[in-house]
């Protein structure tokens, strides 16, 4: 009976063997299928970080837009007050001109009399009657007022001409201060140099103290930098509603420097404050923000190895503070 | 009307206002400049002025908050604002709220600003004129009233 067992235990193996082998094939194929699923999961994957980058471009380039588009309001009006008194006192100019070139033309007349006419008597008669049409003239049109505002005119539009000629070289200043270099910076000039930026925005509602301690230069991106000063800026003048103060301090404290920027604003909510820094939380209209500035702040921040953190209480307003190692990124 | 007409400017800028007084120096009315919102009231206080050219944007106060404070004491004035930078919002809150005849936005042209404030003194004197014939209308309805009755007493 051996041999029968051997038989059947043998048809059993075989058996066992081609189920293995049927289902190891099953697993094969479905290996396989879930190798190309993988694949192209992946690709699809790679696509969508593709997009995601450029997007992110997209974003982080909608949001500097949307800070130059609140400055460029503000360069707008303090660019139109001195236009309109310009040309209006060049209108006035070419009137006040017109009026001299009259009396110009009367002097003519008498000068070509004086040197055409022989006859003494008929001379004197035509001299009497031009010094009088004259002398009417001039009371007419108030020569010597004239005169003297003539110049009054000339010094207000060329101050006017000025403070053009300024806001323009600022707002260049500042954009060409956009790069992407490091390099080391005076921190304090810096943020002098974005409060003039941002000054037509603040002027009408803040006044703005400054307490700078004596800094050393940092090596950072000053462009960056520049942003991240003008975005709190911005925000720190949003959060006044009628009239209030920002104050700016910085210090050199071991082997950091502090920046702080305080307002009398609003505040911030409790519930609201942890989300700040969110990417896209925005309290302000869409219109109005995109909700990226405060995040972009943090990443410049945290790339140059620092830390920004904020203290507020509703009706108390707000303050932020930068931490930015001294000699942390240095090369 | 007899009365003189005066006309206030108010905008923060001296340039403006000097420019202002220049370019309207040939009009039929009086013009007076204030830079701040504590200096046009003082000026109102003093003189009738009919007509407000008021700058949109200025330290002291925003040029909408001046008119409703202006129009609040003046209910007859004509407010025109002079504005640096011309907002949607803001201009459909001047007119709805702010009762503004006008907005004007800088850089103006002098003839256009001498056109519109010509136009603002000639509501103002029709509004007036208007107020003073119903007056005239109402007072004479009396009259008649009184008349009618007096001959139905006799007759």
């Amino acid at each position: 009976m051996p041999e029968q067992d051997l038989i059947a235990e043998n048809k059993a193996l075989m058996n066992a063997l081609s189920r293995e082998r049927k289902a190891r094939k099953l697993a094969e194929t479905l290996l396989e299928e879930r190798a190309v699923e993988l694949f192209l999961a992946n690709r699809e994957l790679q696509e969508t970080i593709k997009t995601l980058k450029t997007s992110n471009l997209q974003l982080l380039q909608s949001e500097k837009m949307a800070s130059i588009g609140q400055l460029a309001a503000g360069v707008a009006h303090e660019v139109n007050n001195p236009v309109g008194f310009i040309s209006s006192n060049l209108g006035t100019l070419r009137d006040y001109i017109e009026d001299v070139r009259q009396v110009i033309d009367a002097q003519r007349f008498s000068i070509k009399t004086a040197t055409e006419c022989r006859d003494v008597e008929h001379y004197a008669a035509i001299n009497a009657k031009a010094i009088v049409n004259l002398n009417a003239l001039l009371k007419k049109i108030d020569l010597d007022f004239l005169m003297g505002d003539m110049n009054d005119l000339l010094d207000e539009s060329i101050d006017g001409v000025n403070r053009i000629r300024k806001i323009v070289a600022d707002l260049l200043d500042f954009s060409r201060s956009h790069s992407s270099d490091y390099k080391h910076a005076d921190i304090n000039a810096l943020l002098e140099k974005t409060l003039s930026m941002a000054w037509n925005e603040l002027k009408y509602k803040t006044e703005v103290n400054r307490d700078f301690g004596e800094l050393p230069a940092v090596y950072c991106n000053d462009g960056k930098m520049a942003q991240v000063f003008l975005n709190l800026l911005l925000n720190a003048s949003h959060a006044i509603e009628e009239r209030g103060s920002i104050t700016i301090t910085t210090r050199h404290i071991g082997d950091d420097i502090s920046i702080m920027i305080a307002d009398s604003g609003v505040g911030i909510p409790k519930n609201i404050i942890s989300n700040i820094f969110d990417p896209f939380f925005t309290t302000k209209n869409v219109s109005e923000g995109t909700g990226l500035g405060l995040h972009i702040v943090r990443s410049v921040i945290e790339a140059h190895q620092g830390t920004i953190s904020v203290d507020s209480q509703v009706g108390q307003g707000a303050s932020f503070i930068i931490l930015l190692p001294v000699t942390g990124l240095d090369p | 009307m007899s009365t003189q007409h005066n006309l206030l400017c108010v905008d923060d800028e001296s340039g403006i206002l000097k420019s202002l007084i220049r370019a309207l120096r040939n009009e039929h009315f009086n013009v007076l400049t204030a830079s701040n919102s504590g200096e046009a009231l003082q000026l109102l206080s003093e003189n009738a002025v009919q007509v407000v050219l008021v700058d949109q944007h200025m330290p002291d106060i925003d040029g909408l908050n001046l008119i409703k404070k202006i129009k609040a004491q003046y209910p007859t004035i004509v407010p025109v604002i002079l504005s640096g930078l011309v907002d949607m919002e803001y201009v459909l809150a001047a007119i709805n709220c702010g009762d503004v005849q006008r907005f004007l936005a800088k850089p103006w042209h002098d003839e256009e600003l001498k056109t519109v404030l010509r136009q603002c003194f000639i509501y103002y004197d029709l509004a007036q004129s208007n107020v003073a014939l119903n007056d005239l209308v109402s007072q004479q309805k009396k009259q008649l009233e009184n008349l009618t009755t007096l001959l139905k007493g006799q007759g």
